[in-house]
């Protein structure tokens, strides 16, 4: 990445207020987020909406959100991860070959496909969501991990985004120079070009977790069993708990801690993987 | 981790495979014709039993069976260890999908892929909605018991000769009013709804408070005043005819009514049982609310700062010598007819609203007022005092009281949950809004019969 | 002689590259046809029947697409979506871009950790997205209602059906604008040097050199958000869906195509016509984007 060409010194005041002003609005509710998960359910309903109540409670409201319904929140927290990772890796390297293919061969039919790859984009997520529910549960798979996990390995924009990655981060000379030494196509893929694609992969890797992650209506509809459910469609159960009559009064508090726990793995793991996905898109191509 | 596991039922029936089939709908039209006339379809075309022969009840309820179960009561797994500790040999699955709507969106669509659960919490006003697929619990014992409960519960059970649950509360329709604001605004409690007209403007002046609250979402809050002040909407034979009549002349004395007081700005129509609505009560925006049994309940984290301040009455009525009220939910404990195990079904949905220690529980864990005369006539309901009315003594008996002025003859439609967003869409929004209230009701009625028309019913 | 021989080396070679290809695309085509194709299929054949609760299932064609098609609350759904695509995307890709330009021109103080703040909303999930801005923007309690009142100006109901339409692209523009923003200035972060030169040369400022060479050198990207805005517009449904038990009556339940859909499918339990709704939708989305990248992109060759 080339450095910034003007004078590091020469930052602009009236820039960095700008920014900062709007980086305060990006903040906003995550602030009252935070803020809301130290307070309890009294403070919750009494003070104001951003600043501190009377009482610092937040690692009882953790404590309370980890222990309610029997701990079922950790379940749901591992249910996430398993189901995101997963489906990330996985949605990572079938879209990493096929990138790969795209970019580098050139098979007859391979426009075609792109096409229709490309055209899925489009497809809006209501238009699949009851059909594959009534197919996989004649599949006897709804309710079991694979109902969320193999939907999400399909990542039509992570094989666009490393076909175009690929095309440059991996050049045909050395495809053509391991050729030449003898070497398979599948070890060249393997033992060159994937380290090259480092960032790339990174990046795919990403933005399958967080799709997975936040996803809500597919684990909503495939999911009747509570042990299985991911945060999402459990605080969202929790919510409409507390709203439809009632229930214990905590619940509140419960919902909005949970909440708190809930945002902090995706933004860790952006925050750790940064420079990576960075480089991905940055090279991917997304030049003129 | 117990070893249940993910239980995913391997029956075939005639209504579960995916996507349309001859077959399917072809059954499907045949036993919804059947459904209205014939007494109970039950595993034994031939004969029509009354209850199960307890050499058959034994068997099954010592054979390993694991039947799953769909509610989202806060008590309802203590009652489950309750009924799998008197039967070592049942295990009892609970899922928790989500509360109402969200449950019985689930239940369809799990009906349709051929996974609905053995046994669902069904409120009254969808038992009609599930009239299909619900199975009739005459012959396995539930005429046994229909006298032990009270009439009004009873009678939502009922679709012709069927009797499609088993009662687990009664929500007898009452009104509650913070005696505190009432002293300051200088009012009694409302006998009559011209009493309740003066109050409430008293109260805005006095106090800033709303006297009532019209929620902009909940239809059948709507609906229980209504038929608190007479009206009955609907008719359905069980089958293909349904009669829907919202904005009948009785209907829209009530709307003029309520018009006159929305237009006045007397009247807050705040969605219910949001965030915002809980804060309302704390902070002194609602001064009274038409509850159920179930209702204080809710209160009592949210608006602690209020306890002691209610008063607990009869619901106004329009004419004066009259004493009539209605139900506000209420549920019961439905068996589906898909279920392999319909006599360890119905056995779990007698127990919950029958054992003892089960309906402890009920009344004590949620307050909710038992379907079952004896309970909700024993001193352990009467007598429990409820901190929320500090001051009032033996609040239930006056829910009993309330209960038995409530006629068990109200129908529901085949299709509640439509009734409910069209609400939502049309008499919802004008209560958010404050336009005219009788103009939307015939918005509702319309909705509400173009969707009957286009399910293919005949509308009356 | 040597030249055939070539040419059948060639092919053979030739042979094993596309099988190989075919190989490395192969899991990605079961999955696409299994997860996309043929539930997209099934879709469109449960489309051309109609399902009623009495009489069942019947064959009926384009009927579903039909009633679609004259259905109000469909039309104004689409409308509805249209319009927050032309108020909303506008603003949300202007915003990533002025973000993306001023961190990429270095005057910024602390611009690794602005950067960062403004897309942590991306990685928020819908539910709580929803909730957070639901309570913000409750009229007694939420503090923006707060302010105004504390300001002494009336407190705008921000859930009425008035004000729904601006709350919810609020929230969109809220929790994309980073993506889009991390999208455009790893463009920029990949313009070579060369291209600054020549204008720091010729003495043009910050403004002028992002007007005249980066925002045209990364018209791929801009593009690329654009017609991806496009689609997530169209497709709006988590937040309507969310925000509808605070706010019922603004929100209705066709807010969205993709909303109006779902209620059809599960609340009215009319299927059939929730797919022929999902179909007419990705075809609207289809002609749009269509249309909107015809005059904008150069065809980009992928070798």
């Amino acid at each position: 990445m080339r450095k910034p060409f003007n004078d590091e010194k020469q930052r602009s005041s009236i820039l960095s207020i700008a920014l900062w002003a709007c980086a305060a609005y990006f903040a906003l509710p995550l602030v009252w987020l935070f803020i809301s998960s130290t307070k309890d359910t009294g403070d919750l309903f009494a003070t104001f909406g951003l600043w501190f109540g009377s009482t610092f409670h937040l690692f009882q409201n953790i404590g309370d959100v980890l222990s309610y319904q029997d701990g079922i929140f950790v379940r749901w927290t591992v249910n996430t991860a398993f189901y995101a990772g997963v489906s990330a890796v996985g949605a990572a390297l079938v879209a990493t070959a096929a990138g790969y293919a795209f970019a580098k061969y050139q098979f007859p039919g391979s426009r075609a496909v792109i096409s229709v790859i490309l055209g899925a984009i489009m497809i809006p997520s209501t238009a699949l969501a009851i059909p594959t529910y009534l197919l996989f549960s004649s599949a006897q798979l709804t309710n079991t991990p694979l109902a969320i996990i193999l939907p999400s390995l399909v990542s039509p924009f992570g094989v666009f985004l490393m076909m175009v990655y690929a095309s440059s981060a991996v050049p045909k000379e050395l495809i053509e120079s391991g050729r030449i030494d003898g070497a398979g196509e599948f070890q060249i893929f393997w033992r060159v070009a994937l380290r090259l694609l480092g960032p790339g992969i990174v990046t795919v890797f990403l933005f399958a977790l967080v799709h997975t992650w936040n996803n809500y209506l597919l684990p909503l509809i495939m999911f009747s069993d509570g042990r299985l459910y991911p945060i999402t469609v459990g605080l969202a159960l929790w919510q409409s708990q507390g709203a439809s009559g009632g229930y214990s009064e905590d619940l509140f508090s419960v919902v909005i801690t949970g909440s708190f726990i809930s945002v902090l793995p995706l933004i860790i793991a952006f925050l750790y993987l940064q420079r990576y996905w960075q480089t991905g898109l940055a090279t991917g191509g997304l030049k003129g | 981790m117990s070893t249940i596991g993910l239980r995913i039922d391997t029956k075939l029936g005639p209504v579960e495979r995916p996507g349309p089939t001859r077959r399917g709908f072809v059954t499907a039209a045949a036993v919804l014709l059947a459904g209205c006339a014939a007494p109970a379809v039950t595993d034994k075309p031939s004969a029509k039993p009354t209850s199960v022969s307890k050499a058959d009840f034994d068997k099954a309820m010592s054979t390993p069976t694991t039947i799953e179960y769909w509610s989202w009561l806060e008590e309802v797994p203590q009652m489950v260890a309750l009924f799998e500790k008197k039967y070592p040999d049942i295990t009892l699955n609970l899922s928790n999908v989500g509360a109402g709507t969200l449950q019985f969106t689930k239940v369809r669509t799990a009906l349709q892929a051929g996974n609905a659960p053995d046994v669902m919490h069904c409120d009254y006003q969808n038992i009609a909605t599930f009239a299909r697929d619900l199975l009739d619990l005459t012959a396995y014992g539930a005429s046994d018991y229909a006298a032990d409960y009270s009439p009004s519960a009873w009678g939502q059970m009922k679709s012709g000769d069927r009797v499609l649950g088993v009662p687990i509360d009664l929500a007898p329709m009452a009104a509650m009013y913070r005696s505190d604001l009432l002293a300051k605004a200088g009012v009694g409690v409302p006998v009559t709804y011209d009493d309740f007209a003066t109050a409430a403007k008293a109260v805005k002046d006095k106090t800033g408070a709303y006297l009532a609250t019209l929620p902009s979402n909940a239809a059948t809050y709507m609906l229980a005043i209504l038929q608190a002040a007479g009206v009955k909407p609907f008719t359905y034979d069980g089958a293909t005819k349904v009669g829907i009549k919202l904005n009948g002349a009785d209907a829209k004395d009530v709307m003029r009514y309520w018009n006159t007081l929305v237009q006045a700005g007397l009247i807050s129509g705040d969605p219910n049982f949001t965030d915002a609505w809980y804060r309302g009560f704390a902070t002194n925006t609602y001064a009274s609310w038409f509850p159920a049994p179930w209702g204080p309940y809710r209160l009592q984290g949210t608006a602690a700062n209020t306890t002691g301040l209610w008063t607990l009455a009869k619901v106004p009525q329009f004419k004066k010598g009259v004493d009539t009220s209605s139900l506000w939910g209420g549920s019961a404990t439905s068996v589906l007819k898909t279920s392999k195990h319909p006599i360890v079904a119905a056995e779990w949905a007698r127990f919950l609203s029958q054992d003892p220690d089960s309906v402890k529980l009920l009344m004590t864990v949620q307050q909710q007022m038992p379907a079952l005369k004896a309970a909700n006539a024993s001193p352990a309901f009467i007598d429990a005092p409820n901190p929320f009315f500090k001051d009032q003594q033996q609040t239930n008996k006056l829910f009993v009281e309330i209960a038995g002025t409530v006629d068990p003859n109200y129908a529901w439609l085949p299709f509640m949950g439509v009734v409910g967003t069209t609400y939502n869409d049309t008499l919802g929004k004008a209560l958010a809004e404050k336009t005219d209230l009788v103009t939307a009701l015939d918005a509702w009625q319309k909705a509400v019969v173009d969707y009957a028309t286009q399910q293919g019913f005949t509308v009356s | 002689m040597s030249q055939g021989v070539a040419l059948r080396r060639k092919n053979v070679t030739r042979r094993k590259q596309n099988i190989a290809a075919y190989l490395f695309i192969t899991p990605f085509v079961i999955l696409f046809v299994a997860m996309l194709l043929v539930p997209l299929f099934y879709s469109g054949y449960l489309s051309l029947f109609k399902t009623q609760l009495v009489g069942g299932t019947v064959f009926d064609g384009l009927g579903n697409y039909i009633r679609a098609a004259t259905d109000p609350l469909f039309l104004a759904s689409i409308g509805r979506v249209a319009l927050i695509l032309l108020i909303q995307v506008p603003i949300m890709l202007g915003l990533a871009l002025f973000f993306a330009l001023a961190i990429d021109s270095g005057r910024v103080h602390g611009s690794k950790f602005v950067r960062l703040i403004i897309f942590v909303p991306y990685a928020v999930p819908g539910v709580v997205g929803a909730l957070m801005w639901g309570y913000l923007y409750g009229r007694d309690f939420g503090p923006i209602s707060q302010a105004f009142h504390a300001v002494g100006l009336p407190v705008p109901d921000l859930l009425s059906s008035d004000l729904i339409l601006g709350s919810v692209m609020n929230i969109s523009t809220w929790q994309f604008a980073g993506y889009n923003m991390i999208i455009l200035y790893s463009a920029l972060r990949a313009i070579p040097t060369e291209m600054y030169d020549a204008a720091q040369v010729d003495g043009a400022g910050q403004f002028r050199i992002a007007w005249s060479i980066k925002i045209p050198t990364i018209r791929p990207a801009l593009v690329l958000t654009l017609i991806f805005s496009i689609i997530g517009s169209f497709q709006l449904f988590t937040e309507p869906s969310l925000l509808y038990s605070i706010a019922p009556s603004a929100i209705g339940q066709a807010f969205s195509p993709n909303l109006y859909a779902y209620n059809q499918a599960f609340v009215n339990q009319v299927t059939n016509y929730a797919a022929a709704i999902a179909f007419l939708l990705g075809f609207v989305i289809m002609i749009v984007s269509y249309v909107v990248q015809l005059p904008l992109l150069r065809k980009e060759k992928v070798q």
